[in-house]
């Protein structure tokens, strides 16, 4: 007897509006392919070739054409609009106060380094019920690479020397299977791994380091007994790796990095202005360009003018040096970079509020 | 000379078996060329694109690689190739009155100037190589690199369209010099002179491009 | 001014096979591309068998990582660059397109000869790189893979840029031969429009294939020499790259389909014996189509991080490429009412495109859906519809072209039973091998995997299964064409009744075509005789 699954399961709640928009596209496609397909086997059969059936002759008929033009252009948009509506709640509209996770692809596994520091490899821990925004890059020298979760629905390119962005919120606890979709070379198919959904007890266990029992998969046909049998060959591809190597928080790394890397020199994290554009209430906010652009120093931004400080530089700093970093630093020592400057953000809010 | 037409001593030519008359092929054959030079512009299109796409993202270190190009050279190949398009027309109109000294000279005059440009983009090129300064991963000026880090990235698209432009030159140069063994051999004349017209229309598009690669590589910084 | 001796035809005058090799026929041309282009459809097909074999089961079986790449890659090499793209316009329309239009050859023979000869050199070239390490890159050759993958890439990128070039020359042909080479009385509204549908094509031959050509060949730069434009290491963008592939390969989609609806527009009313339905519609809608495939080719990058705002302008865009198509598939229909169906082999054909061609239509809306790309990009929802347009449209319209115009190619007609059975085979299996694929996009199975989680095993039998049922469906038609070619009964040089050029003159045609002027006197489907 054949098993050919079922549906997936919707384990966030974006999954199953996108469940809403696929089962009305599903509906357009049958409703049109009987459209088309009906008349085809009606005519073929009634106006079949045989002795005393004369072809009428018909060459056009303007109002149908407008017609048959018109009604598919409106339903188009129709789903052109759903789609859009999807997708910004599928992608984009990150809640602020997501939970952040930093994510390394590369040829050919996952390391997912957490706001304490910690990284884990090939399983991504999170909470139930806790939006998880995911910053990810691939790591430098490397190919692109995809994460996707088929039971979020989610897909996003991890591309080396970018950080590209996405972010959901589990409703169902247990492992969801993720998989590599940007072809990679020879580990292409084993660069799978599974987002481990944590109820709040053991999320809390974990996150301090105490040995929890691994939640059950979560089938793509939601049957989970054949899912853990099944899978259990291939456990050994990702054992957990939570590694405790480095108790160090990413901001305390990175504050390391400022000190020890020199950045300190010309950029403060006081608001002090020095050679270079102080740190202090920098990250998210808009600044404007020597060229006269406005911009928000964001992630990629930083990551830029670390590795090319010249691209985009501040007004006002035009004749500021500073040497570029293309490749000095790691991808994990950006990331602890990157996370230490927007740590330096909840001072600023609280300087804007005496101001006001 | 003016206004007189000599179609004497020529070598006849006769249009292939599909086309009507000389016409009809003359015709078809500039609406092959016309389609063949379309085709160049989307050709060189994703230079330029990559172009302009960089040197969006690294606007400064575009503009200190590009003002170490020398515009003087630069502004001397252009007066060439505008002679040249000047010569090849002079040429297409001696064809035109049967007046083969004059389009052999006019020949004789745009083969000169595509080897003027190949010799002053020589000149260009090993300098640019004596001081090190090659694309990507070539590159091998220090200094260059420390004062604008992604100059190799310009100097990449630097040498290739420019290089690009210049193999279109030097096939020119080996169409021009195949038209002069014509013209020598009389074949070229008043009733047949579609080759010429059409490696002209070849040289004017060169040309163009060239006049479009001037003021971006070595004017704009 | 016709010198073919009474008697002979194309096939036979002038003898021996040094005629062959350096004729500037456009009839022998088109033939030496068919026969090129069956070959390496065979190729393509026996990896692609391959392929199903290695996913029959879950684990790593028949082939190792690097083969099963390497075999997915020359799959869609092969089948792309050197079958799909030549398939229709190159063979079929070198043949057809200047009897269609009375013209003794087409504009310029010896750049078409130069054009298929430029073609046999990039397929030496393709297959030569099975002899250095192969090629592993898929025919996307996506930096920054294919920039660092130490396989024969450099040679693979060199034949593709190559193959580019005979495919412009082709496409510019055909385009200064339907400017300056109609016959008398034969304007545009009196194309016949598989004319229409090879000239829209060859005008995204002509401003497509270099914008590739070059970015192959920056690939290939940067393989040799490091240039960088798309190494993050050094400064590049590698998703530019992408934006310059698809902005040749979106529209290289319609280059493979617009041809199979030309096929499709001269086998339904010739086989309804009515005229078809909205001529001006249907040309329109195939510049539409032609037009529209410039400004979409963002949709194959909506999960690359381009921002949200241009994720959105191109899922809009796309989504007008489906008002053409609806307009196109809906007329088909239209033309059958009332007509006078006969169920020949090329009609048989027709039905099958226009059922496969619909699944795979409607799927590409899906796919244009911004949120659901999310889910389905590069899964095997995208194999499947990508099937499903390709073969089930290109080829199923190549089917059709092939049966419709055999008994003009050689004179022969074919087993009209045989036919029949091995075009209801080939979709049968055509339909079990790719419709569980979409099941198992849904399911969310990536493509390019050569081993893949157990709950994908049985979808990927069944598709394994289906895939030899397309083989056994190609092996009979191999069969019956091979015993028609040297067997079959002499065909009249107009078996299927119809009106355009190419029928008025004997079947094979002699050189140079017509032993008379042809002057066109009536449109390309007006079936007068037949008007009640």
């Amino acid at each position: 007897m054949m098993d050919f699954g079922g549906y997936p399961i919707a384990a966030t709640a974006a999954a199953e509006s996108w469940d809403q928009l696929h089962w009305f596209l599903i509906g357009v496609c049958v409703f049109f392919s009987l459209v088309v397909f009906v008349p085809m086997v009606v005519f073929a059969i009634k106006y079949r070739a045989r002795p005393g059936h004369k072809p009428t002759y018909i060459s056009h008929n303007n109002a149908l054409e407008i017609f048959w033009t018109a009604v598919p252009t409106v339903i188009l948009m129709v789903i052109f609009a759903w789609g859009w509506i999807v997708y910004k709640e599928l992608v984009i509209n990150a809640p602020p106060n997501a939970m952040e996770v930093k994510v390394m692809a590369r040829s050919w596994g996952w390391t997912f380094q957490y706001e304490d520091g910690r990284t884990t490899n090939d399983l991504l821990f999170v909470p139930v019920n806790k939006p998880v925004r995911l910053v990810m890059t691939a790591a430098e020298g490397d190919v692109i690479h995809s994460f996707f979760v088929p039971n979020f629905r989610l897909k996003k390119d991890v591309v080396p020397g970018i950080y590209n962005t996405t972010w959901f919120e589990a409703r169902i606890p247990g492992r969801h299977q993720f998989f590599c979709t940007e072809y990679c070379g020879a580990g292409h198919s084993i660069m799978i791994g599974a987002v481990v959904v944590l109820e709040e007890e053991d999320w809390q266990l974990w996150r301090w380091g105490k040995a929890i029992d691994m939640p059950d998969w979560v089938g793509i046909g939601g049957k989970r007994e054949r899912m853990l049998t099944a899978s259990q060959g291939r456990e050994a591809a990702f054992q957990v790796q939570t590694a405790h190597l480095d108790q160090k928080s990413l901001i305390d790394r990175g504050q390391e990095l400022h000190r020890r890397q020199g950045c300190v020199a010309c950029h403060s994290s006081d608001g002090t202005m020095g050679i270079g554009p102080s740190f202090l209430g920098i990250f998210g906010e808009e600044v404007e360009l020597s060229d006269g652009r406005i911009l928000v120093r964001d992630e990629n931004y930083i990551r830029g003018q670390i590795e090319n400080p010249r691209a985009q530089i501040v007004r006002g700093f035009e004749h500021a040096v500073m040497p570029p970093y293309p490749g000095r630093l790691s991808e994990l020592d950006l990331n602890a970079l990157i996370a230490y400057i927007k740590s330096l953000q909840g001072s600023t809010t609280a300087q804007r509020m005496t101001e006001e | 000379m003016a206004g007189s037409v000599d179609t004497e001593g020529f070598k006849e030519h006769h249009p292939a078996h599909h086309f009507k008359d000389a016409d009809h092929e003359f015709f078809t054959v500039k609406n092959g060329m016309w389609l063949f030079m379309l085709q160049e512009i989307l050709f060189f299109a994703p230079l330029f694109v990559a172009y302009f796409t960089f040197k969006f993202i690294y606007f400064e270190d575009f503009q200190y690689s590009a003002a170490k190009l020398d515009w003087k050279l630069g502004a001397v190949n252009t007066v060439i190739l505008i002679v040249s398009s000047f010569t090849v027309v002079r040429a297409v109109v001696a064809a035109q009155r049967g007046n083969n000294e004059g389009l052999i000279e006019n020949l004789i005059y745009t083969i000169i100037c595509g080897f003027g440009f190949m010799i002053v983009k020589a000149i260009e090129y090993s300098s640019k190589i004596a001081d090190g300064v090659l694309p990507g991963a070539w590159m091998n000026n220090a200094a260059l690199v420390e004062a604008a880090p992604q100059a190799p990235l310009f100097y990449s698209l630097y040498f290739m369209m420019t290089g690009l432009h210049a193999l279109h030159v030097a096939v020119g140069i080996g169409l021009f010099a195949w038209l002069l063994l014509k013209a020598k051999r009389r074949e070229l004349g008043p009733k047949y002179y579609t080759p010429l017209e059409m490696t002209g229309l070849y040289w004017h598009f060169v040309d163009l491009v060239w006049i479009y690669l001037f003021p971006l590589l070595y004017l704009v910084g | 001014m016709h010198h073919s001796p009474e008697g002979t035809t194309y096939l036979n005058y002038p003898k021996g096979l040094m005629s062959w090799l350096v004729t500037l026929d456009h009839k022998r041309i088109g033939m030496m591309y068919l026969a090129s282009v069956l070959f390496f459809f065979f190729v393509g097909g026996v990896f692609a068998l391959t392929i199903r074999l290695e996913l029959f089961t879950p684990e790593q079986n028949l082939l190792t990582a690097d083969q099963y790449n390497q075999a997915f890659t020359y799959h869609g090499v092969i089948m792309v660059f050197l079958v799909i793209i030549p398939m229709i316009p190159a063979a079929i329309g070198n043949f057809v397109l200047p009897l269609m239009l009375g013209a003794k050859d087409v504009a310029f023979p010896r750049m078409n000869l130069a054009s298929y000869y430029i073609f046999v050199a990039a397929s030496v070239m393709a297959v030569a790189t099975m002899f250095f390490g192969g090629v592993d890159t898929g025919w996307t050759f996506y930096t920054p893979y294919s920039t660092q993958t130490q396989t024969a890439t450099t040679l693979m990128l060199c034949a593709a840029f190559v193959a580019g070039f005979s495919s412009i020359f082709t496409g510019l042909n055909f385009m200064a031969t339907v400017h300056k080479l109609r016959a008398p009385g034969q304007g545009w509204g009196q194309l016949p429009l598989f004319v229409w549908a090879i000239y829209a094509t060859s005008v995204i031959q002509v401003l497509a294939t270099p914008v590739l050509g070059l970015t192959l060949a920056l690939v290939a730069l940067e393989r040799v020499a490091g240039v960088g434009i798309f190494d993050p290491a050094l400064g590049g963008d590698p998703v530019l790259f992408q934006h310059f592939f698809w902005f040749y390969s979106h529209p290289a989609v319609y280059i493979m389909i617009l041809p199979a609806m030309g096929v499709i527009n001269e086998v339904i009313p010739v086989f309804s014996r009515k005229p078809i339905f909205g001529y001006k519609a249907m040309a329109a809608a195939i510049f539409g189509i032609a037009l529209v495939a410039f400004a979409v080719w963002g949709h194959h990058m909506f999960t690359s991080g381009q921002t949200a705002l241009v994720n959105m302008l191109f899922s809009l865009i796309t989504m007008f490429v489906a008002v053409p198509t609806g307009i196109k598939v809906f007329s088909w229909i239209a033309t059958m009412y009332k007509g006078s169906i006969h169920f020949d082999a090329p009609m048989i054909y027709a039905f099958a495109f226009l059922f496969v061609f619909v699944i795979g239509g409607l799927t590409g809306v899906v796919l244009a859906t911004l949120g659901a790309d999310i889910h389905f990009h590069d899964t095997y929802y995208v194999v499947a519809h990508f099937h499903y347009v390709m073969v089930g449209g290109t080829l199923f319209g190549f089917m059709a072209g092939l049966h419709y115009w055999w008994p003009k190619f050689f004179g022969k007609m074919f087993n009209s039973f045989l036919a029949k059975l091995s075009a209801v085979l080939i979709l049968i299996g055509f339909n079990v091998t790719f419709f569980p694929q979409f099941i198992l996009g849904i399911q969310g199975m990536p493509r390019r995997y050569w081993s893949y989680i157990p709950e994908f095993t049985a979808l990927n039998q069944l598709s394994t299964i289906g895939s030899f049922v397309i083989a056994l469906g190609f092996f009979l038609a191999l069969g019956y064409l091979t015993h028609s070619f040297f067997f079959g009964k002499k065909a009249g040089s107009n078996p299927w009744r119809a009106l355009t050029l190419e029928w008025e003159s004997e079947s094979p045609p002699p050189l140079e075509n017509f032993r008379f002027d042809p002057v066109v006197t009536h449109g390309p489907y007006e079936f007068k005789g037949e008007r009640v």
